[in-house]
């Protein structure tokens, strides 16, 4: 298992370094990682998640996905506290009222935590906030922050949806009303649209969060 | 009606201090959050309540009838941690404040006052350490009757060092509704003072807060789109320019707000510079109106002349509309 985890890391590093030097040739990007666009295609990536199974992103493909970072320690992601999207329903909310709207959607959470951490503490730490919410979710460990930065994911929560096309309709926060238990949802909207053949109205907000803790 | 107002007894400043002295107002502290998985806790460790103490100044707000009176929410922060401006940068959340608040009064929005910039090796975030004091203003109506009220207030944050807790507390006050001033009255008689080290305190934060561009100042604000700007595109690339007399400081920033549709460089503020008496920075935007989220769009933000959280610092906006004539478009 520890194999193969450490082997589909390596993978996806590969993966994500051929993707980021063909952009820099192409002269979209300097030194740093492209940053997911709506409009254009998702960055594609193979990543891990903590039961060793390996998740990429085109096997996905005549699917919806939903991608948000994710993090054990950050009150507003996975911490203990009233904050917690996890921890106070919204996200068993979100992923009921999605599946209700198309039972094909996938919802998976990307962690790029590394906070001089180990992995395998993180990883835990992340499954056992998963165990007291109710909803099983997928945990893509992403340590090494290579997915993160392609995307540009700044915050957790920060979501992303992609169409089955592969290309990415909306990037922000998790919902209009951080306060709110059940509020109006930028993503549940994205969905929506998408199942509908519409281009969601609302394609890029402002996330709240903490900012993730990538590898330095 | 103005007669039936100069008929009512006056605000005693002198007896509404006596009476702070005497009365204090009830408060409570309620702890909201709690240490993060696989953080032991211990002894040392605060939680979020201590790592912010949030107090009320003055504890019994005078305020005449169809007048107003400020308030001062003052957090002191635990040494290292922070909280956040309105636009608290990369990540974060500003510190909200939730008033409830007798029939006939009404409180205003936050004046925050200028933030400091945070650097870490992941994010450039806005915000205040030590201590910083909200001004919110508080008005009563024309019809509001004389005498005390309780009302109470609900302070939310986010509070980081290398790691992020939910904080907040609820504090409960009283209002006292005096009769009305008369209209010649003197600033002092509008606002009457309680209390005198809320005052100072006041008085202090007060000069904090950004201002509005003086008129005599003749700050130049103006948004560029040098390839036009359409309300159906995608997206539009602009400049927002700003200029102004510098007055004795060196350095000028820009520190933008959060602006649906409206994008500012990544990397925090947008740094200016100083020629001959006069500041200039030029900020690019990017605008996308699909992005706006039922708001006008706009540029704005706050321009900030040196370093010390006392130097001068102003309010910008700009409205984004239909391109004028040249493409751009002004206050």
């Amino acid at each position: 298992m520890q194999v193969k985890t450490r082997l589909s890391r390596r993978l996806a590093i590969a993966a994500a370094a051929a993707c980021c030097v063909s952009l820099a040739h192409a002269g979209l990007v300097d030194d740093v990682a492209a940053k997911a666009e709506v409009g254009k295609p998702a960055p594609a990536f193979t990543l891990t998640d903590t039961g060793g199974t390996t998740h990429n992103l085109a096997d996905f493909k005549g699917k919806t996905v939903v991608l948000e970072w994710f993090s054990p320690y950050c009150p507003w992601s996975g911490g203990e506290s009233r904050g917690s999207v996890h921890r106070n329903g919204k996200v068993k909310s979100l992923v009921e009222k999605m599946k209700a709207v198309d039972p094909n959607v996938v919802y998976v959470l990307v962690n790029s935590t590394h906070q001089g951490r180990p992995e395998k503490e993180i990883a835990r730490d992340s499954d056992a906030v998963l165990a007291t919410t109710g909803v099983k979710l997928p945990i893509l460990m992403d340590y090494d922050g290579t997915v993160g930065k392609m995307y540009g994911a700044k915050v957790t929560p920060h979501l992303y949806v992609i169409d089955g096309e592969g290309v990415l309709r909306y990037q922000g926060a998790f919902d209009a009303d951080r306060n709110s238990t059940d509020g109006s949802n930028y993503v549940l909207e994205a969905v929506t649209a998408i199942k509908n053949g519409e281009t969601p109205s609302t394609a890029s907000t402002r996330p709240y969060g903490c900012g993730v803790k990538y590898k330095r | 009606m103005r007669e039936t107002r100069t008929m009512r007894p006056r605000a005693a400043p002198n007896r509404l201090i006596a009476a702070a002295g005497l009365l204090t107002a009830t408060m409570t502290t309620v702890a909201t959050a709690q240490l993060l998985p696989g953080v032991p806790a211990s002894p040392r460790e605060k939680g979020p309540d201590e790592l912010a103490r949030m107090s009320l100044l003055p504890e019994r707000v005078g305020i005449p009838v169809g007048g107003s009176a400020w308030v001062l929410v003052r957090l002191a922060i635990e040494p290292k941690w922070h909280v956040y401006w309105r636009n608290p940068g990369d990540s974060g959340v500003p510190v909200e404040l939730k008033w409830t608040l007798p029939a006939g009064i009404s409180a205003g929005e936050i004046r925050w006052p200028r933030p400091e910039v945070f650097r870490t090796p992941y994010e450039i975030t806005y915000g205040y350490a030590d201590e910083v004091g909200l001004l919110v203003e508080l008005k009563a109506s024309e019809e509001i009757g004389t005498g005390a009220r309780s009302a109470s207030i609900r302070g939310d944050w986010m509070i980081c060092k290398e790691m992020c807790l939910i904080g907040g507390a609820d504090r409960t006050f009283e209002i006292e509704v005096s009769g009305a001033v008369e209209a010649d009255a003197t600033d002092s008689d509008r606002v009457p003072i309680t209390d005198s080290e809320a005052f100072a305190a006041i008085a202090r934060w007060q000069a904090q807060v950004p201002v509005a561009p003086p008129e005599k100042m003749k700050l130049r604000q103006m948004v560029e789109f040098p390839n036009g700007f359409r309300a159906d595109a995608n997206e539009n690339a602009g400049v927002l320019r700003l200029s102004g007399p510098a007055g004795r400081f060196s350095e000028v920033r820009f520190l933008p707000d959060a602006t649906p549709g409206t994008t500012y460089p990544e990397g925090g503020p947008v740094e200016g510079r100083v020629a001959s008496g006069r500041f200039e920075v030029e900020v690019p935007i990017s605008v996308r109106p699909g992005d706006a989220l039922g708001e006008a769009l706009r540029a704005a933000g706050i321009v900030c002349l040196g370093n010390a959280r006392t130097d001068p610092a102003f309010e910008i906006e700009v409205p984004i509309g239909p391109p004028t004539a040249g493409g751009s478009t002004a206050p």
